[in-house]
């Protein structure tokens, strides 16, 4: 019944068309002959339809190479595997992405002078690293630099200057560029109040 | 261009070639060329929009786009044909017009006959045995 219904529906189709067709025929001797052409190709058109019925009823299963998807219904199917790889990958980065800000906190916060710190990492559409932001809170860096035993967690706040800053930015960034392989340009690194 | 574009040419041109008919001949003829294909090209755009639905349509009525793409040839062939026939009779050539009529109306044919062996196989199919 539904092959029917297609067949009736092409075979609109092909009215449409034949009526299309006939506006544009030319006036003239060439009228008859550009006539003929379209009742033939109206007549292959209605033909081949009945034929495949009439001699392939037995041939209706979807062969790879005859199939035609619905356009809309692919679009629909490929449009739910995004939003479901999306979903996936959302869930993978932020668990990924956490895990790496505890991980890179632990570590930098053995570089002396540094007494917390925050991370915060930039995940692109596909789940990949982007940028690291580090916001460092320092300690009495010369405590620890010239101690033996370096205390990680130092209660002491002390201001340190424009030197200090730098070369615990620079330790962090070895650090993390010997660690996780990260180039400079990844890193963001500030200090909490300047 | 719009049809009233194409009316004012078309008037513009008549006037032209009524006066350039008796002056200079051959003039007109030329004039009437240019105009020819002036109005053909200005309407070269919208038939493509034409063209669109015909493919849209064709591909909704699951035709084999290889007739439908020969239908159009045989319409370009049969405009192409009526153009030069209507030149070559403005200028007062009979016989080169029903040339190409002629070779117009062969190519015709030439590019009918696919679709009617298919047509003819197909008939072939339904008869029995």
């Amino acid at each position: 019944m539904s092959t029917l219904a297609e067949i009736v529906k092409n075979i609109l189709y092909i009215i449409i068309l034949a009526s299309f067709l006939e506006i544009l025929l030319p006036d003239g001797g060439l009228k008859p002959f550009v006539r003929f052409a379209i009742g033939l190709f109206i007549l292959i058109s209605v033909l081949n339809p009945v034929l495949s019925l009439l001699f392939n009823e037995q041939q209706f299963e979807v062969k790879l190479w005859d199939y035609q998807a619905n356009e809309e219904q692919s679009e629909e199917i490929l449009k739910k595997g995004r939003d479901i790889n999306q979903q996936i990958t959302d869930g993978n980065s932020a668990a990924v992405k956490e895990k790496m800000q505890g991980q890179i906190a632990s570590i930098a916060m053995l570089v002396p002078g540094v007494q917390e710190l925050e991370t915060r990492i930039d995940m692109g559409q596909e789940g990949t690293f982007q940028k690291l932001h580090i916001m460092v809170k320092t300690g009495d860096f010369m405590q620890h630099k010239n101690s033996d035993n370096p205390q990680v967690f130092s209660e002491n706040q002390s201001i340190i200057g424009e030197p200090e800053k730098t070369e615990i930015k620079e330790r962090i960034l070895g650090l993390l560029r010997n660690l996780y392989g990260m180039q400079k340009t990844d890193i963001e690194i500030e200090f909490q109040g300047g | 261009m719009e049809i009233p574009q194409v009316v004012g040419l078309a008037l513009l041109t008549t006037i032209l070639l009524l006066i350039l008919r008796q002056e200079k001949p051959v003039m007109a003829v030329i004039l009437s060329i240019v105009f020819s294909i002036v109005v053909f090209i200005f309407m070269m755009e919208k038939m493509a929009s034409i063209i669109e639905v015909m493919q849209e349509l064709t591909h909704r009525a699951q035709i084999n786009y290889f007739f439908m793409a020969t239908i159009l040839k045989i319409l370009g062939v049969a405009y192409l044909g009526e153009f030069a026939a209507a030149i070559c009779q403005d200028a007062g050539e009979q016989a080169v017009a029903r040339k190409v009529e002629f070779a117009a109306k062969i190519i015709i044919a030439v590019l009918s006959l696919p679709i009617m062996i298919a047509i003819l196989e197909s008939m072939m199919e339904l008869m029995p045995g």
